[in-house]
């Protein structure tokens, strides 16, 4: 292990910082640097979490805590959020589809495809990531701050085990079910738009020709996904947190940013790959 | 702060109803069925964007889903079917459905709405054929190629740009020459209005002396009751004959059945010399009947003409008057067949 120098190096000492094209490689190769090793850390906790889920403690009261804080607590928001995408994506498909056709008998069948396979999940996920993933990271990084977090350390317990599993475990299964709850209210209110705004059928809406299994499975795998990944990333948001409460604030931003862009990158690798499966 | 009780209760609940919410979409608008199936092959060249997974339906109602597409490199017959073609199209299609769809069923590829997804649909045959089987092959009708159209429409205009632009002095003359035809025209119908006019007006008479005839022709030919009275008598001379006619055949064959007897019973030689002499001895006697009543007829004519004693005393009335004078004379003096004065 490197020896901690005692005092930090005079301004004098340091390396003048890079101007033009080496200060853009420079600042380049340190964001690489940091992205990469915020990747293995991430990485590392969430090795650290699923081992935890199947060797450490056993305290389904707090599993049960924390999902009702991460489901129960969200369905309302997420609901609100859900009902309105549903009604905004029918009425604007439904106005540009008219621009274009006098035929909406397609638009349901359309929107249900797309809801189901990706706009459920992904756009639910990004607004858990938003409650869920600020809410974790603020509990964490108050308890690092305040050194909660190294007296767990010092009790040989690890703050993974801890603090990120049972909010691992809440939020894999309540994402899933905060999801599909989503889509029902999506699939509601857009049917109810169609019904308003263009007379069409509700019959004729839900028209689920379009969606096959593979929609139905790359959806639920998203939502398993991100389920696994917002905790993961707002607890290691958390934990990384330095510097009192702005550090607090600072380690929140970052947890809703790193959440979202999660559930982005994963949303397009899922994709990818269910195309890659399934390419009807 | 809620209890730990109702905690468990509230994220158990929600737990349920997004398990009952996904069962259900799944279950029930999913489509997915448990129905005992059967499978079918079509066959196609160009089955066009018909993916694997796409339904198959029967008159709008969903009875199956294309399960796989494959490609024949060599348009080889399938398995003795006597199928060919490019590409098979492998299809489950509920068993409850089998009864509908006959061994001449139409297989054909089209689309949902305008731009909707592709899908097979079955027309299902005529009902007085036998039923489908289980693993039949068959041949499908290929969906329209649009973009064969597109290409060959791009053709045809691209050629007929072609011609327009290197055939422009052409089309110039054309046109410059179709113009001066109308002027022409026009000039023609300006002068020869009155002319034309009295065209016009006798060819309206023509027309409507023509209507006229007809319509004539019409009331003595077609609405006339006469011609249904003799439509009537024909159907009832018709009629009776339909009726009459066995009786008659009867009695035709029973006339035929006697003559056939009756020459049956001339068959013989001698007897036939015999019916010969007797019509010979028939003749003669005719002959000689005729001459007397020749003979006859003559005295009869010198009667009528007052010639001899009996066409005087017939024909004479001074002789009858005397006669009747005497009659008369000798029934009031019968002495007088005795005595003279």
């Amino acid at each position: 292990m490197a020896a901690v120098p005692d005092t930090l190096p005079d301004e004098d000492d340091l390396e003048p910082p890079q101007t033009g094209m080496l200060g853009v490689a420079a600042l380049i190769g340190d964001q690489a640097i940091a992205l990469l090793r915020t990747g293995r850390e991430l990485y590392g906790i969430f090795v650290r979490t699923l081992y935890f889920c199947f060797r450490g403690r056993r305290e389904p009261g707090a599993i049960a805590f924390y999902m009702h804080e991460v489901g129960n607590k969200s369905v309302f928001f997420l609901s609100v959020v859900m009902g309105f995408i549903g009604m905004i994506m029918v009425y604007q498909g439904g106005v540009q589809n008219l621009r274009i056709l006098p035929d909406l008998s397609l638009i349901g069948a359309t929107y249900l495809e797309l809801l189901i396979r990706d706009l459920a999940a992904s756009i639910g996920a990004l607004m858990l990531a938003t409650r869920v993933g600020a809410g974790i990271a603020a509990e964490i990084g108050s308890m690092v701050v305040t050194e909660q977090v190294d007296a767990l350390r010092m009790s040989a317990a690890d703050p993974v085990d801890y603090l990120v599993k049972p909010r691992f475990l809440a939020s894999l299964v309540m994402t899933l079910c905060l999801c599909v709850w989503g889509a029902a209210v999506s699939t509601i209110t857009g049917t109810l738009t169609a019904y308003v705004y263009f007379d069409l059928n509700p019959h004729t809406f839900l028209n689920l020709t379009l969606v096959d299994a593979a929609d139905v499975g790359t959806g639920l795998a998203k939502c398993v996904a991100y389920g696994a990944a917002i905790p993961v990333v707002s607890g290691h948001a958390g934990l990384a947190t330095h510097g009192g409460s702005e550090g607090v604030g600072r380690a929140t931003t970052r947890a809703v940013v790193n959440s979202s862009l999660a559930v982005l990158f994963l949303n397009l690798i899922i994709s990818a790959v269910s195309y890659l499966l399934f390419p009807g | 702060m809620a209890s730990a009780r109702s905690i468990e209760v509230k994220v158990g609940l929600l737990i349920l109803t997004a398990v009952v919410l996904l069962a259900g979409f799944i279950l029930v608008m999913g489509g997915i069925s448990f129905e005992p199936t059967f499978t079918a092959t079509v066959g196609f060249d160009n089955p066009g964007g018909l993916q694997s997974g796409a339904p198959v339906k029967i008159a709008g109602v969903k009875v199956g889903t294309v399960d796989e597409i494959r490609f024949n490199p060599k348009p080889q017959r399938d398995g003795g079917s006597g199928v060919q073609a490019l590409v098979f199209a492998d299809v489950t299609i509920e068993q409850r459905y089998q009864d509908a769809i006959h061994d001449n069923a139409t297989f054909y590829i089209t689309t949902q709405g305008v731009l909707g997804e592709q899908f097979l649909a079955i027309d299902p045959g005529s009902y007085d054929r036998p039923i489908i089987e289980d693993g039949a092959v068959v041949r499908g009708l290929d969906p329209p190629r649009l973009d064969r159209l597109l290409a060959e429409s791009y053709d045809l205009l691209h050629t007929t740009l072609t011609a327009l632009r290197e055939n422009k002095p052409e089309l110039r003359n054309l046109f410059v020459g179709l113009s001066k035809t109308l002027q022409g025209t026009g000039t023609f119908f300006e002068r020869n209005q009155d002319k034309l006019d009295r065209v016009a007006t006798n060819v309206e008479k023509i027309s409507d002396e023509s209507l006229l005839t007809v319509q004539h022709a019409r009331e003595k030919y077609v609405d006339n009751p006469q011609i249904d009275r003799i439509m009537n008598d024909v159907e009832r001379i018709s009629d009776t004959s339909a009726k009459q006619l066995p009786g008659l055949l009867k009695d035709g064959r029973d006339v035929m059945r006697g003559t056939d007897k009756l020459v049956s019973a001339f068959g013989d030689d001698k007897q036939i010399a015999k019916v010969r002499g007797m019509i010979d001895d028939m003749a003669y006697v005719t002959k000689q009947t005729r001459a007397t009543v020749d003979d006859a007829r003559a005295i009869t004519a010198q009667i009528k003409r007052g010639r001899g004693s009996v066409g005087a005393l017939v024909m004479d009335e001074q002789l009858f008057d005397d006669l009747q004078e005497l009659a008369r004379d000798l029934k009031h003096n019968p002495w007088k067949f005795f005595w003279k004065e």
